[in-house]
């Protein structure tokens, strides 16, 4: 479902500098698997994230999402994934019912399969109590909910999430997640990147650890800490990324933590 | 380009405004209300206060009134709306506004009047007071009846009859229409008022469609559908625009319904005479002010994509919204309409809107005034497609406004573009501004230092700023190469034999379409003191600085950004009219146009820009050696007097023979010169083949 191979992306400053955000990123994810990028702030997630949903064009490398050549097909691309940001990124003024049909409209959705269709997603992700209650009015958790649904009702093959849960109370995240769970289990193919290593033990079918635009390396927790010769995700990530020559100190402080949002 | 998510996302933009009170209260509230409510506000309060003033009685001090007791009669006569006072201190009187006026009159005043001696009354007043100019209508008066009393009582002595005093009458008479008298008093006002209100009509809504998208996070979840940058442009765009050019038109409606209400009360004023509106120079009013507003429209548009958030959005927005205002001084300046003034920006749409509400536009300058304003709204559209489809643009860390743009990298991949085609009209947009705006200022310079001023700072600078800025290629952009010196001479010949046959045709031209003498004296009469006095330096100088000038500019950036997108044939046409429109000479037009076309070939042709400079500094020199040497023969005054009043087609065939070997003579040349030879043109691969055959 998706296939990165050795991706770059890279910024140039006013100045004319080169900043490298992403370096060489490969690693794939298939149907039906949560598939989760773990790394430390400015390590690249966002930016191979956004790479992928064709909002930045990459630099080097290829990828392909649901069977589209991320630079040949990027509109075919965007049909196939649903994105949730980091942001809830849902309109304040509009319900979650015009939400949804805005977003399903704007995936070519029609008259009574457009209205099927967001009437069913209003329905598995139980927003129908507040579905004409505006956007704005609503609970962080009631807005990621709807954030998540925005982001399926076209039923695409691949979700891309960039980090669903950042700044939610446990009780949310425990939604978001198994809500993730529940996609994933429908046969989604699920790209979700996160800085919180229980989140990727828990919720992850393989884990790819990324750190200074590098995928350091790749697999189930069990995989990683027999590759490092460790015991615990946690070790294993910190094993990758000093074994890398990353200080933490230093992936906090590099420049790129404070040009991206990572 | 597919509608139909064109229209989703310009529906939903409607929806979300339709809940935004702030922008329905500027769209909807301040026409539909605040008029007409400023209106009643405004006249309940002003008519009372006249009714006020007019029916209070002035308070006047009369100093020494005793040598003047004709007029203290008279101005205790009841009717007249002044009371004499008796004060202590009348000048501190007159300071507190215990009284209105003082009326000085000075020792033996009528006395000496009445034998005819010159004399003086004063009157003193507070003009910081409303009162003062009651009190000041009502002493004119009076004093006027009393020296008519005079007078008469001068004539009685001398035996003469009154009747002399009769004066001679005379009446004026209007004929301006209603519509024309209501237009002039509109043309002060609409224009600014349609240009702020949608100006800021389109303001929240761009920002909300933008700098709060971005904020929210909406933007970057928009991004990722399958619609295309391009679409969420054209939809958001179209609603931007939507608000501002229903708010600048409700706005004209209300207020000229406003007016229109009021007419009965204005028109009770005879010195007005009548007044009505015109519903057609209303409705080409606001067509007149289309395109500007989208200009606006789209400004906003760009201000809150380039806006981090609202905050900075909003302090942006200050000094752009004051742009607008310019209209205002124009309209006051009332300036007589000249093509310059009719491809500059606002200024444009406030003169034609004039020219449309006094009845007195006509189809050319209104079609120029449109189509420039459609030309800098095409520019603007560009710029905020660049920024739109910029993979930036939902990058938080993004600072395109950032001076830190303007600081020079020393990357090693410092990677350099090619100007592309709206670049290319911005640059020609911007000399031509800049001249306009500062030649004029420049008038009393010598030529030598005009022309150097000119040419360097206001033609070559701007081309070889942006291209510094932005970091263009500077050997394809300026086609920067050396040609050889067989293609240097071909520059010579052309530019040299060019001169007589453009010389013919400029005559062939003033066949058809006879330039005034006034243009002709005025053209030929700047050249004709300098080139008495230098007549060697002036066309040197001109030459070369018009040869290198020019040419970095029209075939540099401007020629090379075309060529970007269009076939080689246009750009050359094009180039040519930029290059003669941007010399402001309506009757020399035409010539410009092929000489600018010819210059554009030989650095296609040549693939180098320098015998193109030595083409145009070669024909200047010699049309300014030729008139220089006319100077000389006939004198400055005699020449002036023969070029105002010369008719008939100047056929030299001596100069346009030698013209002509010339220009084989380069044909040769370039014949000769396989094509195989010829260093790669700026047109790379566009063009791998002689455009010209």
């Amino acid at each position: 479902m998706i296939r990165v191979d050795h991706l770059s992306k890279v910024f140039e400053d006013p100045s004319g500098e080169q900043i490298v955000a992403v370096a060489d990123a490969s690693f794939s994810c298939s149907a039906g698997k949560i598939y989760g990028l773990l790394g430390p702030n400015g390590a690249g997630k966002t930016t191979t994230l956004r790479c992928l949903a064709t909002v930045l064009t990459p630099t080097g490398g290829s990828a392909e999402v649901a069977g589209h050549d991320l630079i040949k097909d990027p509109e075919g691309v965007r049909r196939s994934i649903g994105f949730v940001s980091a942001s809830t990124g849902i309109y304040q003024r509009l319900t979650p019912r015009e939400t949804l049909k805005l977003f399903a409209a704007l995936h070519g959705l029609e008259g009574d399969e457009l209205d099927a269709r967001v009437e069913g997603t209003l329905k598995l992700f139980d927003v129908v109590s507040y579905a004409d209650r505006p956007n704005d009015r609503l609970s962080t958790g009631m807005k990621q909910r709807v954030s998540l649904a925005r982001a399926v009702v076209h039923d695409p093959p691949v979700i891309i999430m960039d980090e669903p849960t950042s700044g939610l109370d446990p009780i949310v995240t425990a939604t978001v997640e198994e809500a993730v769970k529940s996609l994933a289990a429908a046969g989604k193919c699920v790209l979700l990147s996160t800085h919180m290593l229980s989140q990727a033990e828990e919720i992850c079918d393989s884990i790819g650890i990324i750190g200074a635009g590098r995928v350091l390396g790749e697999g189930t927790k069990e995989q990683l800490c027999e590759r490092t010769g460790t015991t615990t995700l946690r070790q294993a990530f910190f094993a990758l990324v000093r074994g890398a020559g990353i200080e933490t100190s230093q992936a906090l402080t590099s420049p790129l933590s404070q040009r991206e949002t990572d | 380009m597919r509608f139909r998510i064109v229209k989703t996302v310009f529906l939903k933009e409607c929806r979300e405004m339709l809940r935004d009170r702030r922008s329905l209260a500027i769209m909807f509230g301040i026409p539909l209300l605040l008029y007409p409510l400023m209106t009643v506000l405004v006249a309940s309060i002003g008519i009372a206060k006249t009714k006020q003033l007019a029916e209070r009685p002035v308070s006047v001090a009369v100093l020494n009134g005793i040598q003047a007791p004709k007029l203290l009669d008279m101005m205790h006569e009841p009717g007249n709306g002044i009371v004499v006072e008796n004060a202590k201190d009348p000048p501190a009187d007159l300071i507190t506004g215990k009284i209105d006026a003082v009326v000085d009159v000075p020792t033996n005043a009528e006395a000496d009047a009445l034998q005819g001696k010159e004399n003086a009354i004063a009157v003193r007043l507070d003009r910081s007071r409303t009162t003062s100019m009651a009190a000041e209508r009502k002493l004119d008066k009076l004093l006027g009846k009393y020296e008519k009393w005079i007078i008469e009582q001068r004539l009685a002595k001398r035996g003469v009859d009154r009747a002399v005093l009769a004066p001679i009458k005379h009446n004026t008479e209007d004929i301006a229409t209603g519509d024309q008298r209501l237009g002039k008093i509109l043309s002060f006002t609409l224009p600014v008022l349609l240009l702020v209100t949608g100006m800021l009509g389109a303001f929240f809504p761009a920002l909300n469609a933008t700098t709060t998208e971005r904020e929210l996070g909406t933007l970057e979840t928009l991004l990722v559908t399958p619609a295309g940058r391009m679409e969420l442009l054209l939809a958001k765009g179209s609603f931007v625009l939507l608000c501002g050019l229903t708010t600048a038109g409700l706005n004209m409606l209300s207020m000229a319904l406003v007016l229109w209400r009021s007419l009965s009360v204005i028109q009770a004023d005879k010195t007005i005479g009548s007044l009505s509106i015109s519903p057609m120079g209303l409705l080409l009013t606001y067509v007149a002010s289309v395109p500007t507003l989208i200009t606006f429209s789209i400004l906003v548009l760009i201000m809150g994509l380039l806006a981090r958030n609202f905050r900075e959005a909003n302090a942006i927005a200050t000094p752009i919204m004051l742009i607008p205002l310019a209209s205002m001084v124009v309209a006051i300046a009332e300036p007589v309409i000249t093509p310059g003034l009719l491809i500059t920006p606002v200024a444009n749409t406030t003169l034609i809107i004039r020219e449309v509400l006094t009845g007195r536009a006509t189809v050319g300058p209104f079609l120029l005034a449109f189509a420039s304003s459609c030309l800098y709204a095409g520019l603007l559209l560009s710029l905020a497609a660049r920024v739109f489809t910029s993979e930036q643009l939902v990058n938080p860390s993004w600072e395109p406004l950032s001076v830190s743009a303007f600081r020079r990298g020393k990357g090693k991949n410092l990677r350099r573009s090619m100007p592309s085609p709206d670049a290319a009209l911005a640059i020609f947009a911007l000399s031509l501004l800049l001249n306009f705006y500062i030649s004029p200022s420049l008038g009393s310079w010598n030529l030598i230092a005009l022309l150097t001023v000119i040419e360097l700072a206001m033609v070559a600078l701007p081309a070889l700023a942006m291209a510094w800025l932005a970091r263009y290629r500077w050997t394809e952009t300026f086609s920067w190469r050396w040609p050889g010196w067989g293609m240097l001479a071909v520059g010579l010949l052309v530019g040299i034999g060019m001169a007589p046959w453009a010389q013919l045709l400029f005559s062939l031209q003033t066949q058809i379409w006879p330039p005034s003498p006034d243009y002709l004296r005025v053209t030929t009469s700047i050249f004709i003191e300098p080139l008495t006095r230098h007549p060697i330096l002036v066309p040197i100088l001109a030459g070369v600085l018009a040869g290198v000038c020019e040419e970095l500019l029209y075939r540099g950036p401007i020629q090379a950004g075309l060529l970007k997108r269009m076939p080689v044939w246009i750009v050359l046409i094009l180039g040519g009219i930029l290059f003669a429109a941007a010399h402001l000479d309506v009757y020399g037009f035409a010539v410009r146009a092929i000489i600018g076309v010819a210059l554009g070939w030989l650095v296609i042709r040549t693939g180098s820009i320098f015998p193109a400079m030595i083409a145009h500094g070669a024909y200047d020199m010699v049309q300014l050696f030729m008139l220089a040497s006319e100077v000389k023969k006939q004198g400055g005054e005699k020449l002036l007097e023969m070029i105002t009043t010369q008719h008939g087609i100047e056929w030299d065939f001596k100069a346009l023979g030698i013209g002509t070997l010339l220009l084989i003579g380069s044909g040769v040349i370039l014949h000769g010169r396989r094509e195989k030879e010829l260093p790669p043109t700026s047109l790379g691969a566009i063009l791998p083949i002689d455009p010209m055959g």
